[in-house]
């Protein structure tokens, strides 16, 4: 049942194989090898980088990542529970202060705002967990410790038998080190 | 694309300023000080104090406001919006404009400030008039001082870059103005030196200001961070008018590819932040004073939140802060230009009527709201005053910094 759901996700999941992974050190020449294989037709391509480098996210042209609507959602109704649950613990006991009135929205403002970062945050990790798929539950993925350092990995999705050009230009554009990934 | 192939696409564009418009200006500065002029002999001359004071806090918040982007973009050595940094410079012309409207102020000191009518014994060390104007006009003077010597210095290899390009009165003018500063080496660090020195300059003469043209209408009233608000304040409005004009430049003049989707998105953050952090900055000061329920703190608010003044006080809030907020927190509406250029229009209008908030009621009391015809054709006069500044920089020096974009253009200046 659980290699069935596994395969099920792996179909969804892009960093799984088949396909080639090139591992670059230089960003610039991943740029460029994410360029030609776009222009070449490629669309099913996954970076690997610790670092965000705009320049190959403007290649990528991604779409926005639908996280934000989990913050945003987070955000809004972190406000609004911060607002009824002031409003509703100073009405469920009545602390009449300095003559001001029982509900004073001004001090209120404070937890609001604290629990709109709260919710955002947390809904935020909530949109990241979901939209990531996390936790994988070991199915086989594409990696390389080198991306956690100072390597770029760009991963293309391809059939076996047509790894073989794509592993050339790879290696033409400033590839290190080109290999095919068998995947599931 | 080269130096001199931006000079000669630059050029000819720039000299394209109507003479109709610059017309136009002179009118309504001319029908601003009549206004002016007319008014302070009439029956109600501190309403038009008033306005006038508003109007010079507000026009040289903006102009050293928006100087203040150049001079943090210089500290921090930032890549990204370098076809704005000209930009930002080129209000400074408004600033010895400035220094002169300052001094008119000592006219009007017995219509503006309370104190020179009914002196306070306890603070009369501080607020006296001779003091007041000395420590001010200094101030200022240093402070232009520095902000113009900025934007020589940060001139200088553009200046260099077009004087053989030129034949006209420009010629003479850039090589007296090439003269004036050190070699490059020495401009370099001139200007690593000079940018730290402007913002401490900036901070603690728009404190000074903010305390004795505006706090000291109200000599009762103590709020320590009115002067940060203040500065706060000035630069949020810079932040505004930069964008808009590079907008307006943008089409007029065809810059998209120097002022691009990317640069439209950093200025829209920074609008962004900062009218988030003008509603920190009054907000961390409204609830201390609401807290703390003192009357003499309290009074200066409730002067502006019930009463004739309450609807105004709220519009400022919503303009300021609600409106930008919303609108702004939508990636796509930052890039679009049409649309970052009408939403910013809302702050621009939202911060002179922030400014005339903080002033007016101390000095006309809280029986009604004078906002009519003397207070917009003052308003309108200081408007055309300003631009007529600007169209003399827009006519004299490139508008982007040539020598910078000629390496690499500003729409890829992330990475």
């Amino acid at each position: 049942m659980l290699k069935f759901i596994r395969n099920i996700l792996a179909r969804f999941d892009k960093t799984s194989g088949p396909g080639v992974l090139a591992v670059f050190y230089y960003v610039d020449a991943a740029a460029e090898a994410i360029q030609g294989l776009k222009q070449q037709g490629y669309k099913d391509l996954t970076v690997f980088s610790a670092v965000p480098h705009h320049s190959i996210e403007e290649i990528l042209d991604h779409r926005a990542s639908p996280v934000r609507y989990f913050t945003l959602f987070g955000g809004i109704l972190g406000c609004l529970s911060g607002y009824a649950f002031t409003v509703w613990t100073s009405l469920d006991w009545e602390l009449p202060l300095a003559g001001k009135p029982v509900v004073s929205i001004p001090p209120y403002t404070v937890i609001m705002f604290e629990l709109t970062i709260l919710f955002g945050a947390l809904f935020t990790l909530l949109g990241l967990v979901l939209t990531a798929r996390l936790p994988h539950l070991g199915s086989h993925r594409v990696y390389d410790p080198r991306f956690s350092g100072d390597r770029v990995g760009v991963f293309v999705r391809c059939e076996k038998g047509k790894s073989v050009r794509l592993e050339e230009f790879l290696k033409q554009v400033g590839a290190e080190e080109v290999r095919f990934e068998g995947g599931v | 694309m080269s130096a001199s192939e931006i000079l000669q696409y630059l050029s000819p564009r720039q000299k394209q300023v109507s003479k109709g418009l610059l017309f136009l200006l002179s009118g309504l500065v001319a029908v601003g000080a009549v206004a002016f002029i007319v008014g302070i002999q009439g029956a109600s001359p501190s309403r038009i104090w008033t306005a006038y004071l508003v109007n010079f806090v507000y026009w040289t918040g903006i102009a050293q406001g928006a100087i203040l982007l150049a001079v943090a973009r210089q500290i921090v050595n930032a890549g990204w919006g370098k076809a704005i940094h000209r930009i930002a410079q080129s209000f400074s012309l408004f600033l010895p404009v400035s220094f002169l409207l300052f001094w008119i102020l000592f006219f009007g000191r017995h219509e503006l400030f309370e104190w020179v009518r009914h002196p306070v014994p306890e603070k009369a060390a501080w607020l006296n008039t001779p003091f007041l104007f000395l420590r001010d006009g200094l101030g200022l003077l240093l402070l232009f001082g520095l902000s113009l010597r900025f934007v020589l210095l940060s001139l200088r290899e553009d200046l260099i870059l077009t004087v053989d390009h030129l034949s006209d009165w420009r010629k003479n003018l850039y090589t007296r103005l090439i003269q004036r500063c050190p070699d490059e080496e020495k401009t370099k660090r001139q200007l690593a030196i000079l940018s730290p020195i402007v913002v401490i300059a900036y901070a603690v003469v728009f404190t000074i200001l903010a305390w004795d043209l505006i706090m000291s209408l109200d000599p009762h009233w103590v709020s320590t961070l009115f002067g940060a608000f203040y500065f706060v304040g000035s630069f949020f409005s810079g932040l505004i008018l930069i964008s808009i004009v590079a907008i307006f430049l943008r089409w007029r003049l065809g810059l998209d590819r120097w002022i691009g989707t990317s640069t439209l998105h950093d200025m829209g953050k920074l609008v962004f932040a900062f009218s988030i952090f003008w509603t920190y900055f009054f907000w961390s000061q409204y609830l201390v004073i609401w807290y703390g329920n003192l009357p003499e703190e309290t009074e200066w608010f409730a002067k502006r939140q019930f009463g004739p003044y309450r609807n105004l006080s709220h519009l400022v809030l919503c303009l300021n802060f609600l409106a930008p907020f919303i609108l702004l927190l939508v990636r796509k509406v930052k890039e679009t230009a049409w649309a970052f250029g009408a939403i910013a229009f809302i702050p621009l209008i939202g911060m002179w009527l922030e400014r005339y908030v903080l002033v007016a009621p101390s000095v006309l009391g809280t029986t009604q709201v004078w906002l009519g015809l003397p207070e917009a054709l003052i308003s309108l006069g200081f408007a055309a005053l300003f631009f007529l500044c600007f169209l003399a920089f827009f006519r004299t020096f490139p508008i982007l910094p040539v020598q910078d974009l000629s390496e690499g253009s500003s729409t890829h200046s992330h990475s």
